[in-house]
């Protein structure tokens, strides 16, 4: 009898890590298109946001850490805002490299720039939170040290706050600046059909799980009366954004509100990059799995349902390997048979179609805000093997190491490679100095 | 303004990793394609015996996956219902959201002194000093 039960809970579970990831893509995109029609469809192109009739003054702040290869890149751009009161905060993290003096170099040359140095280094979250503190206006838009910000985005956003006086944070829409590998053009499509489909949907119903770090925009008094970004977690954006989503804050995603970011295009670099964010996440979810107790806290419910979903489908999908594994190895017959989930059947067919029809709908959202998305589809075929494998190894590992770590251990962190074409133009300039005798 | 924003240094690579990796996708897709030849195989049959749309489309997508249409649309469309309905609950609504922080519940708030806030706040370039534990307490003012 209990060998039956078993053998029903093992089919479950194998219905489960294949059926789950085919219903929440078709959820999104549904969560996405409900997103569109009410939110997105009749405002107009993102270059022509509308005026505000009395635009609260912005305080742009950037952290960097050794971001002498782009903060001054970054600083003009976030100069060339097209909004009129604005400040720009550029906070130098303790950086090794040339960063404070790049910084302090470009004070004189721009009016609206201001630099605060950090004695020593003391993570992004506390960073912030100094850049707070020194900032003179009420709205802080936050983008990090590679970012570079569309002159049009600081309307789009700050529109929300004054439409609202619940909105404590509004974020944005990160777009991918290098596409050279094929890491590189994955990661755009990734961005589009994952980070803006996903936040379109959450948006949709009711909360989000997370604000992009790289560019969102708060209230100060809200931040302030949450406590502020926490040292201590690896991803100090999904902590601020529960935390102001349990103080009752709205918090909202704007599309138009754009940024262009650089990402890893290494193996390396990107698994550096999803084990911090997997650890991040489990390390908010370990903190804010109380909310279920909590009644008041209903909105964020299904967010919290849904993170305990993913990270069980994580560890199903690796019992599922190691039973097909197993059995490989072992007598036949000894364990009952299961199809391998890694090598593409028609099922799993299916599964990567679905993938790819939330791709295609993705890029036509996006197709507003960045062109040649089109292009990059060749490369989506990708995505459902390789993505999909190293986001469910990061999170396998990274919860357990969000457990390893201590509560009270602060959290630093540096940002992986750039890109290519970084160490392209890295391996020019040595040869070049080489050549000159400079090196 | 976006297209001199993207860096595209893919001629930059060596010609065989482009090789590489535009070769390996191509199979990829052909790979792709072929798992579902026993979709093509079905509709070809379906089509060939002249079967009407309806039945024709219910088989193939039968042939796709086991659970019937009807109930995953069912269940799609009720838990995008459902998540929708959920968001009227009621729930926590923010308190004094009109309110705004002062500089005195800065200075309160860092324990620090509301001048040495305000100063720094006008000043062009300033160094922040911290405890051990991250806590501000000092702020040097240089320009």
């Amino acid at each position: 009898m209990s060998l039956k039960w078993i053998h029903i809970a093992w089919l479950t579970a194998q219905s489960f890590v294949y059926h789950y990831p085919l219903f929440m893509s078709y959820l999104w995109m549904m969560g996405a298109a409900l997103f569109y029609l009410r939110y997105e469809r009749d405002d107009p192109p993102f270059t022509e946001p509308r005026k505000l009739a009395d635009p609260p003054p912005v305080s742009i702040l950037i952290p960097c850490f050794n971001e002498g290869a782009h903060a001054e890149e970054t600083v003009r751009h976030a100069l060339a805002l097209d909004y009129p009161d604005f400040e720009v905060i550029t906070i130098n993290d303790g950086s090794r490299d040339d960063t404070g003096a790049i910084l302090d170099a470009l004070v004189p040359k721009y009016p609206r720039l201001r630099v605060v140095h950090l004695a020593r280094n003391q993570g992004k979250a506390l960073a912030l939170r100094a850049g707070a503190l020194l900032a003179r206006h009420e709205i802080l838009l936050c983008i990090d040290g590679d970012a570079l910000l569309d002159p049009h985005s600081a309307h789009w956003l700050v529109r929300h706050f004054v439409e609202n006086p619940d909105v404590a944070a509004v974020t944005g829409n990160p777009r991918i600046r290098n596409r050279s590998t094929l890491l590189g053009r994955v990661q755009v499509g990734e961005f589009s059909s994952i980070v803006g489909m996903i936040k379109r949907a959450q948006r949709t119903f009711g909360a989000l799980f997370t604000v992009s770090g790289v560019i969102t925009a708060f209230r100060k008094s809200a931040v302030h009366q949450v406590g502020y970004w926490s040292p201590n977690m690896l991803t100090e954006d999904i902590d601020i954004t529960w935390l102001l989503q349990r103080a009752g804050w709205d918090v909202r995603f704007e599309p138009r509100a754009l940024v262009w970011i650089l990402m890893p295009e290494t193996l390396r670099g990107l698994w550096k990059q999803r084990l911090r964010w997997a650890t991040g996440g489990a390390q908010v979810l370990r903190k804010n799995v109380g909310v279920i107790l909590s009644p008041t806290q209903n909105h964020l419910w299904p967010m919290l349902f849904e993170a305990v979903l993913s990270f069980l489908w994580s560890y199903l999908m690796l019992a599922v390997v190691v039973w097909w594994l197993l059995g490989l190895v072992l007598p036949a017959h000894t364990l009952p048979t299961t199809r391998s989930p890694l090598i593409p059947n028609w099922g799993s067919a299916l599964l990567g179609g679905t993938c790819l029809l939330q791709f295609a709908f993705s890029k036509w959202l996006d197709s507003h805000y960045d062109r040649g998305l089109g292009r990059n589809y060749f490369w989506m075929v990708w995505y459902p093997l390789v993505f999909w494998l190293i986001t469910t190894a990061a999170t396998i590992v990274g919860y357990p190491k969000a457990y390893l770590i201590g509560k009270g251990q602060r959290a630093r962190w540096t940002s992986p490679d750039r890109g290519a074409h970084l160490k392209v133009d890295r391996k020019k300039a040595a040869a070049k100095a080489e050549d000159t005798g400079h090196g | 303004m976006a297209d001199d924003l993207i860096i595209n240094a893919r001629r930059k690579l060596g010609w065989r990793r482009r090789i590489l990796s535009d070769v390996t996708t191509f199979l990829l897709w052909v790979t792709w394609l072929y798992l579902w030849m026993p979709v093509w195989r079905k509709l070809r049959h379906v089509i060939h015996i002249k079967l009407r749309l309806e039945p024709a489309a219910v088989e193939v997508l039968q042939t796709v996956d086991p659970i019937s249409l009807k109930r995953s649309l069912v269940a799609l469309v009720g838990t995008c219902a459902l998540l929708m309905l959920w968001t009227l609950l009621p729930k926590r609504q923010v308190t004094h959201a009109h309110a705004i922080t002062t500089l005195d519940d800065y200075a309160s708030a860092f324990n620090l002194p509301a001048e040495t806030i305000s100063a720094s706040r006008h000043s062009r370039i300033t160094t922040v000093h911290c405890d051990d534990e991250g806590a501000i307490i000092g702020l040097d003012r240089r320009g």
